[in-house]
């Protein structure tokens, strides 16, 4: 890396600076405060009638309960999936790299109508599900559905160079102690591979609970039971009730900065704990 | 257990790593695999543990003290193997690391917890890490790092040791350090043991005995005195230590020939006391050292270098620009026909 | 990216094939069946029913709007991605790591919160409130659309850059410098060129989300049809009124471009690692 000197002889440094701050404040920190200061700004008693009305309690807890299962199931999937992409050749292997960016890249109200059309009754998958009593289609299945389909690509991009910098060496190493591959799997490879699968499930997890286009479509929107927190905020605000919205919103806002943060010193504190042998 | 290598050949994708191979040790001996990048020496290492496999031929054969494990897979080898980046478990203390080995065995082959823990504690005592085992490896020198890559091989009680390359990624001096250790260490336990490695001064220092791999092929095999006196090809004899090129005439029918020569058996003189005599030139002496080094330039060979005592340099009183002559003061001389 | 051999002989075939399987599975049945879903219901109705509800004037006026605003959006947000990334990249300066943080901020934040600042800034009852008693009308119409989506694509050009530039250091720039370039010579002749292909990553990247952004959009424009309909939200007014083929065939739009987008990304990346990054390139070298 090269030497970066305060101030260098290279020019520019108080235009990029003057500007970038502006742009910052203009864009991003002028709204968000709007929302710290309209939702903490207004009395204790209509805060907490706003967050702890049973609509709002009903709200968040099916929007926790579904991104945690939601990202669950993607830690496990994302992990093989991630794991294959890197370890193994096959035909297609090029194509399927390139369909686990798709949710990224796809609009959320396309992927919002295709579930819906899939996973409802007479849908492709849907049809398979009925006869078995399950209902996915707006129900708590559907959403977590959606939420999978959401949160895919932050597992897998985030584990996939985790993978890719496992020395093969110390697999070597186990198989040579004696290891299983199972068991080498178990002891040497996993524990190598958690902080990278902590981060990636967070990172989904925390994008779960603010997904809106996606999750509408598929999920009936009926209050107190397919309901999610935002889709309860877009309904607070077509009533008016800006103060309710807030409320939920800045509460929303600060799980997601509660959750970036987490990330983010985690993986300070392992990069320090477990430095790479040179 | 003795190691019988036969007719091992492996080649990949653009080139021939072995040739046909052969390798013999003996129970008990530390033999060192010596050779330039590109020599195989790695190559037979890996096949030896499992690592990688030979290309496929009837006559091909791995047999460790009497049975051939070339089927078997690398955990049931009980190959010990050491590393030249340790491959150390990273979330694993230095005691864990070292008791992975047992733990990982099958229910019926592991022993007990206590009998584990004294195992690993005989280990580290034995390696010096005693009070380092509840540390990380992050936490540890490079030097400590092979010390518990080593224990961590030891504890499996293999038949056979292999380490490749071993100090390859450690200082000079924790270099030294750890070779004079390693032959400590292997007198006290003597496992059949393959070092790899393409550092002439390690493998004349620590093995028994020396295989000296070129291209895929074993050049000479040896004691570390044979290889450097009798040096068997040119390759070797140009690979080991320093050496001096002559172009000569050889036989009754004068053939061209070259001739090698250490710089320890050339000597300078005022005079010339044979018809064999070089004339030369001094060009520079280097004297700071255990010996002096003088270098010369000849009429018709390229600069040589000669290497004497303190003592006779100051007899000679040489400096740059002397006119003398080089004598060769030992007969044994290596002479390759072109 | 080749796969390396050395697994060979630490691998399990029955594992192997176990992963594979259920690999493709996984992501068969949950991503590929939805892409594939949207074209068919697209063309459910036949072609000519298909070429009529993506021509529909409420449908073109939905595209427009989605032009205007990512084009917008794109022009706001690359000046600021180069901005910033000259800054961060060029210059040490106390709380640069701050900014770094601060510049991520959108990502962390769900989309209708996005669309919701804005409405508490500039709605009936916001601080600028007032603005729209003076004729401005920010929320419910264009400028709210615009905003709402520079927030959300805010950090994509930014984030594409500054890790590209801090690789490639300042070398370059002060030479320039000591050769008596001024600032914009600089930039244009030695700085652009060596980022030109993240820099397009970047802005493909930004564009796809700038079109198909949804819940923002959603919470700011009103859903005035005809008027502060971006693509998105009209697929969702036909969805909503059970006109699903007609939904669907505006989705196909979207995803074509989301298609697009991908293959655009993939061709990119290998151009980037072959181009712009100089220490994978000095390696290689050395290698060989």
């Amino acid at each position: 890396m090269t030497r970066l000197r305060q101030h260098s002889v290279i020019p520019g440094f108080g235009l990029t600076l003057g500007y970038t701050l502006s742009y910052l404040s203009l864009i991003v920190l002028i709204p968000l405060s709007a929302l710290a200061v309209k939702g903490a700004a207004q009395p204790w008693a209509q805060f907490s009638e706003a967050v702890f009305d049973p609509r709002t309690l009903a709200a968040w807890r099916l929007t926790f309960g579904t991104a945690l299962i939601a990202s669950l199931i993607n830690a496990f999937f994302g992990l093989i999936v991630a794991w294959t992409l890197v370890r193994y050749d096959f035909p297609g292997r090029r194509i399927l790299d390139a369909l686990i960016d798709v949710p990224f890249a796809l609009p959320t109200a396309v992927s919002g109508i295709a579930l819906t059309a899939i996973y409802s009754q007479n849908g492709w998958m849907g049809r398979w599900l009925q006869p078995l009593g399950i209902k996915a289609a707006f129900s708590p299945l559907g959403i977590v559905i959606a939420l999978t389909f959401i949160g895919l690509p932050f597992i897998v991009r985030t584990v996939q160079p985790a993978v890719e910098d496992l020395d093969p060496a110390m697999e070597e190493a186990a198989s040579l102690l004696g290891a299983s591959r199972l068991t080498a799997l178990r002891r040497v490879i996993l524990p190598a591979l958690q902080p990278a699968l902590i981060a990636g499930f967070i990172t989904a997890f925390a994008r779960a609970l603010g997904e809106y286009g996606s999750v509408i479509f598929i999920s009936g929107n009926m209050p107190m039971k397919t309901e999610i927190a935002s889709l309860l905020i877009v309904t607070k605000l077509e009533q008016f009730d800006y103060a309710g919205a807030a409320a939920i919103g800045l509460l929303m806002l600060v799980s997601s900065f509660v959750l970036l943060l987490v990330v983010n010193v985690g993986q300070w504190w392992s990069t320090r704990h477990m430095r790479r042998i040179a | 257990m003795a190691i019988d290598a036969r007719h091992v050949s492996k080649s990949f994708a653009n080139y021939v790593a072995l040739r046909d191979v052969d390798l013999h040790v003996e129970e008990g001996q530390l033999v060192a695999l010596l050779g330039p990048s590109g020599s195989g020496k790695t190559t037979l290492l890996r096949i030896i543990a499992g690592l990688d496999g030979p290309d496929p031929n009837p006559d091909t054969a791995v047999i460790v003290d009497g049975q051939d494990i070339l089927d078997r897979r690398p955990s049931e080898r009980r190959v010990g193997f050491v590393f030249q980046h340790y491959a150390l478990f990273r979330h694993m203390t230095v005691f864990e690391n070292i008791a992975f080995g047992l733990r990982v065995r099958p229910r019926k082959l592991r022993p007990s917890e206590p009998e584990i823990r004294r195992r690993v504690d005989e280990l580290l005592e034995l390696t010096q890490l005693g009070r380092w085992r509840f540390h990380y490896p992050s936490q540890l020198s490079g030097g400590q790092r092979q010390r518990v890559a080593l224990a961590r091989a030891l504890a499996i009680e293999p038949s056979v040791l292999l380490l490749d390359e071993p100090f390859g990624a450690l200082d000079a001096k924790v270099r030294q350090e750890l070779r004079r250790w390693l032959r400590a260490l292997h007198a006290k336990i003597p496992v059949t043991s393959v070092l790899v490695t393409h550092d002439q001064e390690e493998a004349l220092e620590v093995a028994d005995r020396i295989v000296i791999m070129n291209q895929g092929r074993i050049e000479q095999t040896g004691t570390p005195d044979e290889v450097f006196h009798n040096p068997a090809s040119e390759f070797v004899v140009t690979f080991l230590g320093h050496v001096n090129l002559f172009h000569g005439r050889h036989g009754a029918n004068g053939q061209a020939a070259r001739v090698f020569v250490r710089p320890h058996e050339l000597d300078i003189e005022r005079v010339p006391t044979s018809s064999e005599s070089v004339f030369a030139s001094v060009l520079r002496i280097q004297s700071a050292g255990p010996l002096v080094r003088v270098e010369l330039a000849t009429e018709q060979n390229d600069p040589i270098t000669v290497e004497m005592t303190h003592d006779r340099h100051r007899d000679l009183t040489l400096k740059a620009g002397d006119r003398v002559y080089v004598k060769v003061r030992d007969v044994r001389v290596f002479v390759a026909a072109n | 990216m080749a796969i390396s051999s050395r697994h060979r002989h630490t691998e399990e075939t029955w594992m192997r094939n176990l992963f594979i399987g259920v690999s493709i599975a996984f992501i068969g049945l949950l991503i590929l069946l939805p892409v594939i879903s949207v074209f068919t219901e697209a063309f459910r109705k036949g072609i000519s029913f298909y070429l009529t509800s993506i021509s529909d004037p409420l449908a073109m006026s939905a595209l427009r709007l989605t032009l205007i605003t990512a084009g917008v959006t794109l022009v706001a947000n690359l000046i600021f991605g180069l901005a910033a990334s000259w800054l961060i990249a060029k210059f040490n300066f106390p709380g640069r790591n701050l900014l770094l943080s601060l510049i991520d901020l959108p990502f962390a934040v769900s989309p209708v919160i996005s669309g919701l600042v804005f409405v508490l800034l500039f709605g009936a009852r916001g601080w600028f409130g007032a603005l729209s008693n003076h004729g401005i009308q920010i929320i419910f119409a264009t400028p709210g659309v615009i905003l709402a989506t520079i927030f959300v694509t805010f950090p994509f050009i930014a984030r594409e850059l500054i890790p590209l530039m801090q690789e490639q250091g300042a070398d370059e720039e002060e030479a320039a410098v000591q050769l008596g370039a001024n600032g914009w010579q600089i930039f244009r002749r030695v700085t652009l060129p060596n980022i030109r292909w993240a820099l397009i990553y970047g802005v493909v990247l930004a564009n796809a989300r700038a079109m198909g952004e949804f819940g923002a959009v959603s919470v700011v424009s009103g859903h005035i049809r005809g008027r502060t309909n971006t693509l998105p939200l009209h697929v969702e007014i036909l969805y909503n009124e059970y006109n699903f083929s007609a939904a669907f065939a505006v989705a196909s739009l979207l995803a074509l471009l989301a298609l697009v987008t991908l293959v655009a990304k993939a061709a990119l990346e290998s151009r980037i690692r072959v181009e712009e990054r100089p220490t994978l390139m000095e390696m290689e070298q050395v290698e060989s």
